[in-house]
């Protein structure tokens, strides 16, 4: 028998992408998980809470409250989408996977944009 | 013939072992051919060393299962009309996640090692004795339905090829594996759950499954892939609290 | 044979932990950042804010279920490329090591605000 050629691809449909956005932004969240406990440690670093004030300080500053909301986003698709898997689990829309991706989608876009106008004067003023 | 289409064939010769490369040949076709027909007409007419898989021509052996423009389907079944693009050409693969053995055939073993991984049969109970009552379709209608399209299924493999999972872990059952055995655990007369739940409630059984749909819309038979998978998942998750 | 009960579990406290996160997150993001949004946060600030039992119970919850959630969602991710059963029970038994180690680190942090001295310092 000759040579084998593997052919091993991912074809990008809804469901393919809600899976991988969902598992990025899993990453992503996980990643921060660890950030975000890294600065709160600030406060059992040898300096104590005067460390912390410090760290918390340098990052409530415009760039970091962009990130901020980039975050949110991030949280919003992951947790929108796992409301459908939730759905999709208890055996509930089963047909309708394409619509409640979107529904997820379009919630989450409304819900960012409020985020977006509450956050917006504190990312101007400083 | 009052027409012509473009197939853009991906070859492989695994005898001189050289990469896969595309082909092009301009192929004339009537109207309501299938692209099966026009493979035909290549290896036919043009080359005769194009290697594919065919039999039935009616979309009931499941032979021809390829990638056209991208996405798991039937030969028979795909219309020549619906699939060519705005160029007339029609882009054709062989499946994802098998290997190629030549042009458009792939190496079955993998996808034949899973379907019977997990029991694909009937197992009564034999210590219980003939039942007074006929034990036969006491489903309820909606279940059987779904029970009677699982069993639809011609082993066209076009499930395991849209699947990315099976593309990303080699040891994942795959959708063609676990609709099967939903075929059997669904059944009323099967009582073969103890034997098929080591397979099934494993890291790489039904828990690998993350509802992507891409089965589901490929299947050439309509069946509903994904809700029986997910049927299965909570059979397993009662299972393991009933333990 | 492998043994049972291998995957359905993990599966299963995925979407309680999931469903519990969804509430726990909205409360936590409400209480720690969109109640004083704008307001300097200060090491005082935030530990006079989780003298409320309520809010700090929040946290600790919070704690332990997302190092749950998190850790479970990365080992399916790890087991996409990981298929031998026994690297299998490696990469669960680290992670479990990990995890534990991450929950005594928050308690730590926490501590650190509600007792105004940390179990013990970096």
């Amino acid at each position: 028998m000759g040579q084998r050629s593997y052919r091993i691809r991912t074809i990008y449909r809804t469901g393919t992408v809600a899976w991988l956005l969902h598992r990025l932004s899993g990453l992503l969240i996980l990643a921060y998980l660890y950030f975000h406990l890294i600065v709160l440690s600030s406060v059992v670093w040898p300096g104590g809470p005067r460390a912390f004030d410090r760290v918390v300080a340098s990052l409530t500053t415009p760039p970091f409250i962009v990130a901020d909301l980039a975050l949110f986003a991030i949280i919003l698709y992951h947790a929108l989408n796992g409301v459908r898997l939730l759905i999709l689990d208890l055996g509930w829309g089963l047909n309708r996977q394409r619509p409640l991706f979107w529904s997820a989608v379009i919630l989450g876009a409304v819900a960012l944009f409020c985020a977006a106008l509450m956050m917006a004067p504190l990312a101007v003023r400083r | 013939m009052d027409d012509t289409v473009q197939l853009d064939i991906q070859r492989f010769n695994p005898e001189t072992g050289d990469e896969p490369y595309w082909q092009t040949f301009d192929v004339p076709v009537s109207p309501g051919d299938p692209v099966l027909a026009a493979l035909m007409r290549v290896r036919e007419e043009q080359d005769g060393s194009l290697a594919f898989r065919a039999s039935c021509r009616s979309g009931i052996c499941g032979s021809d299962g390829m990638v056209i423009n991208g996405w798991p389907r039937l030969a028979c079944k795909t219309q020549v009309a619906d699939a060519r693009d705005a160029h007339g050409m029609i882009r054709i693969q062989p499946l994802f996640n098998l290997a190629c053995l030549k042009d458009l055939v792939v190496d079955q073993t993998p996808f034949w090692d899973k379907f019977r991984a997990v029991f694909p049969w009937l197992m009564p109970d034999t210590y219980e004795p003939e039942p007074e009552k006929e034990r036969r379709m006491t489903m309820e209608p909606d279940d059987f339905q779904l029970l009677s399209k699982a069993s639809d299924c011609i082993f066209c493999q076009i499930c395991f090829a849209a699947c990315p999972i099976v593309g990303l872990d080699q040891e994942f059952l795959g959708p063609q594996a676990l609709i099967k055995a939903y075929r059997f655990e669904a059944d009323p007369r099967d009582e073969g759950t103890p034997t098929r739940a080591p397979v099934l409630d494993d890291p790489e059984g039904v828990w690998r499954c993350r509802t992507i749909f891409n089965c589901t819309e490929a299947c050439p038979k309509g069946i509903p892939i994904t809700r029986g998978i997910q049927v299965l998942k909570r059979a397993m998750v009662q299972e393991e609290l009933r333990r | 044979m492998r043994d049972r009960g291998r995957g359905a579990w993990p599966w299963l406290l995925q979407r309680v932990s999931a469903l519990a996160l969804l509430i726990l997150v909205v409360t936590h993001l409400w209480i720690e950042h969109f109640m004083h949004l704008g307001q300097t946060i200060t090491y005082h600030g935030v530990a006079a804010r989780l003298m409320h039992a309520a809010y700090d119970a929040v946290d600790y919850a919070l704690l332990i279920v997302v190092v749950y959630h998190a850790l479970n969602g990365f080992r399916s991710v790890l087991f996409d490329r990981i298929a031998a059963p026994a690297l299998q029970r490696l990469t669960t038994g680290l992670l479990w090591l990990v995890g534990i180690a991450t929950v005594v680190l928050g308690g730590d942090i926490l501590s650190a605000f509600l007792d105004g001295r940390a179990w013990f310092y970096l």
